[in-house]
């Protein structure tokens, strides 16, 4: 049976509902009985109505009205602009399955070092989505700063370079956000662009393969050159590697596009990972 | 240029779904950013990321708790580029000693002082009693969109309605000492 000091201390569980039900029914009995408890419920009931009230009613945090109706716009805009991108999108991996045939002799001569970068590519991919679109990291995403100091040193010197802006032939890419999350085991530098009406994501890990792989790497992806990859149909990645680093840049756009991107970010990255 | 019949009928399911959260949307941005433009920015690209990632939304789910996830995302995100401290430092053992005593729950609070004791509290009280109180977001929506554990939702929203408790209290008896002090000079 509970006492009052029980059902007070539940109390604002209580009135949010998050009590089990066994909780809930001790507490409703004991109010039957309990004018004080009944009152003290009320009170709280009244400071959250008011807390309610106030908030949705004070014109100071109200929106303009022409914000509402330009940011409707915008959105619509891009709606078009990203029903426009699929079809693209498969116009392209249709050349990249192209592309991928005849690149099929090459790959039997480095193929194992290949499916590594693939292997990469089909991480960062899941990074991309689940950091930067779909927010569903195990692991909370922490500072550029705070990782230099416990992961890679190197990562201080990606909160600042490249720029906001990054300027390529196809149009320009904007830096939103910069951070350090973890994905598969990897640790990442992450950095979110918006480029061509999607997010796209740069991600840099350390390059973790040994000198035989590397010295094989020279001739799948040669220090300063971008390689464009696929995980499947769809999903293209263009990555680049540094002395001591690879970048892989994903997102929905066409490959020539990221293509463009990565290769305005690959000298940047690498000066900036060099320092 | 159109759109194709399956987007045309994502966009029609983003405006039934998301748009009408607008408002409160904006609401909680300008509350936290205390800036309009930053406000309006904050809401934009949560609405824009929204929408990309619409099709990861359950229908039948709290579309407003599952818009305040991303908000809050992108505003820790932009907190930690700016350099700024985190949104949530360790505040909570601090607070702890902060709060020994609570209040009477006051009576006949106006609203203008509900919010200004409200804006007087450390950000992740404010937080938690506004997504809580204001939004009716459940505790576990609560601690997915900031982040953290339900028991830490749950202490700072106990610590978070003491210390609301107080600052009510403090404002009622400043009003109570102006009330005598305007009757004595008029007497």
């Amino acid at each position: 049976m509970m006492d009052c000091r029980d059902v007070r201390q539940h109390a604002d569980a209580y009135l949010s509902n998050e009590v089990l039900v066994e909780t809930r029914l001790d507490i409703m009995r004991h109010l039957e009985g309990c004018p004080a408890c009944r009152a003290d419920l009320e009170q709280r009931q009244a400071l959250r109505t008011t807390m309610r009230r106030a908030f949705l009613a004070t014109p100071d945090l109200e929106m303009r009205a022409s914000f509402g109706d330009a940011i409707r716009q915008t959105l619509r805009e891009d709606a078009v602009r990203r029903a426009a991108t699929p079809a693209a999108r498969w116009r392209w991996a249709a050349a990249a399955v192209g592309v991928l045939a005849v690149a099929a002799s090459l790959f039997l001569v480095v193929g194992w070092d290949t499916s590594r970068l693939v292997a990469l590519a089909r991480e960062a991919w899941g990074d991309h989505r689940n950091c930067a679109i779909a927010f569903h990291l195990q692991e909370k995403p922490i500072s550029l700063e705070e990782a230099s100091w416990t992961f890679d040193p190197a990562f201080a010197h990606l909160q600042t370079t490249p720029g906001t802006t990054v300027s390529t032939p196809v149009g320009d890419a904007l830096i939103t956000e910069r951070h350090s999350c973890v994905f598969a085991g990897r640790r990442y530098a992450h950095l979110v662009m918006r480029f061509r009406g999607e997010l796209v994501s740069l991600l840099v890990a350390q390059d973790d393969a040994g000198p035989m792989a590397s010295a094989i790497r020279m001739v799948t992806l040669a220090r300063g050159h971008v390689r464009m990859v696929h995980v499947d149909a769809t999903d293209g990645a263009a990555l680049f590697r540094t002395a001591a680093h690879m970048g892989v840049i994903v997102g929905s756009v066409p490959d020539s596009d990221l293509e463009a991107l990565a290769d305005a970010l690959v000298q940047p990255v690498s000066n900036a990972l060099a320092l | 240029m159109t759109i194709e019949p399956e987007h045309d009928r994502q966009w029609a399911v983003f405006e039934t779904e998301a748009l009408p959260h607008l408002d409160r949307l904006f609401r909680l941005a300008m509350w936290f950013e205390r800036n309009r433009t930053e406000a309006e920015d904050l809401v934009q690209e949560t609405l824009r990321q929204a929408l990309e990632s619409f099709h990861r939304f359950t229908p039948g789910t709290n579309c407003r708790a599952w818009l305040v996830s991303i908000l809050q995302h992108v505003r820790s995100n932009r907190r930690r580029a700016k350099g700024r401290s985190p949104i949530v430092p360790d505040v909570d053992d601090a607070i702890a000693q902060a709060t020994p005593f609570v209040p009477p729950i006051p009576q006949h609070v106006t609203d203008e002082d509900m919010l200004a004791a409200l804006a007087e509290l450390p950000a992740p009280f404010q937080e938690v009693l506004v997504l809580c109180d204001v939004e009716e977001l459940s505790y576990k929506e609560i601690a997915h969109a900031l982040s953290i554990p339900i028991g830490t939702v749950m202490s700072r929203l106990n610590r978070g309605r003491a210390r609301l408790r107080t600052q009510l209290a403090e404002r009622g008896r400043l009003a109570d000492r102006r009330r005598e002090t305007a009757s004595g000079q008029t007497s």
